[in-house]
């Protein structure tokens, strides 16, 4: 039997290879997922780590300021 | 006596450092790979047995190779069920978080493979029976309930604010649809159906030859492997997203530098 013989798979080749098609699509569609989701958590961990720096900035300015009218 | 304690303690020590999240991250992230590979290696193989080796059936040709994904599709659409049931329960219990983690991770897992399932019988419905779906087969309505299990599980989690209502409230539905497992294994057996009877659970007597049979049991082992592997890629996922603020996280971003796939070392 030839590559093109067993490829027909008597005939059914549409719904073999339509089943395990999907089947790989799904399988690799969950690994590219969860990839994807992990790198994207990763993201947010660590654009919440940097968010306090951010936000301590400001409140250093506010205190310059009162100090400088010698309220603090 | 004594050793009985000291066995029992070391069981809660292993325990709670499994349930531990940095822990489950760590050993997650090693594990991963090894099960990644195994089940590459089954499935490849299982294909080739299947699809290659095994000669076509006397009577339904080369359409019974649809068994090779549609069978370990409806198997691990079982089995997640079960991983996510206990799981949740477990959680639900004794209010391990970790455990509500692996549960949700679960849910899209399972719930892909049962439409997989459903969609890959479909297929071999057509040329076998003349139709893609009967509405009086026990079989394709139990596993059609299974679905739509698995997507209650997942809408009734995404009807929630708070993390923890949601746990709680989704495992009670998670352990009550356990009463569908029975009825979509035994369906077959007490009903009167299109859907061909047990073939490989019959221990001992398989009704299929062994040239076909080792390619399905290959595959069946390779697609539960593979289920580990994307449950513990999901579950990292969530366990991180639930720890976002923890203090072990912030360690992990600030000391490691960002890399392909999210593979940070974390620290001990």
């Amino acid at each position: 039997m030839n590559f093109a013989q067993w490829a027909q798979m008597g005939g059914y080749a549409e719904y073999v290879w339509a089943a395990v098609g999907l089947t790989l699509v799904v399988m690799f569609g969950h690994l590219w997922w969860a990839n994807r989701r992990l790198k994207d958590t990763l993201a947010a961990a660590r654009a919440l780590a940097e968010l306090p720096a951010s936000h301590a900035r400001p409140a250093r300015v506010r205190i310059t300021e009162t100090t400088s009218e010698g309220e603090l | 006596m004594n050793i009985l304690v000291k066995s029992w303690k070391a069981l809660g020590r292993f325990t709670y450092q499994c349930a531990s999240p940095p822990h489950f991250y760590r050993w997650a992230g090693r594990l991963g790979p090894v099960f990644g590979l195994a089940a590459l290696a089954c499935i490849a193989l299982g294909l080739y047995g299947g699809l290659v080796l095994a000669p076509p059936d006397y009577q339904q040709g080369d359409a019974f190779r649809i068994i090779y994904v549609h069978v370990p599709a409806a198997y691990l659409s079982m089995a997640a069920y079960m991983t996510m049931a206990v799981t949740a329960g477990i959680g639900f219990i004794w209010r391990i978080k970790l455990a509500h983690a692996v549960a949700v991770s679960a849910a899209p897992i399972g719930a892909s493979f049962t439409a997989l399932a459903l969609v890959t019988g479909m297929v071999w419905g057509k040329p076998m029976w003349g139709t893609y779906w009967q509405w009086g087969d026990a079989r394709l309505l139990s596993e059609l309930v299974l679905l739509f299990l698995y997507l209650g599980y997942l809408a009734l989690r995404a009807a929630f604010d708070d993390r923890d209502r949601a746990d709680k409230v989704s495992a009670i539905l998670a352990v009550v649809g356990v009463v569908n497992l029975p009825v979509i294994h035994f369906s077959v057996e007490w009903w009167a159906t299109l859907h061909q009877g047990p073939t490989i659970s019959k221990i001992g007597t398989p009704s299929i030859t062994g040239e076909m049979l080792w390619p399905l049991l290959v595959m069946i082992v390779g697609f539960t492997l593979f289920f580990v592997w994307a449950l513990l890629k999901h579950t990292r996922a969530e366990v991180l997203s639930r720890e976002l603020n923890a203090r072990w996280v912030q360690t992990l971003v600030a000391d490691a530098p960002p890399r392909a796939g999210g593979g940070q070392r974390v620290p001990a």
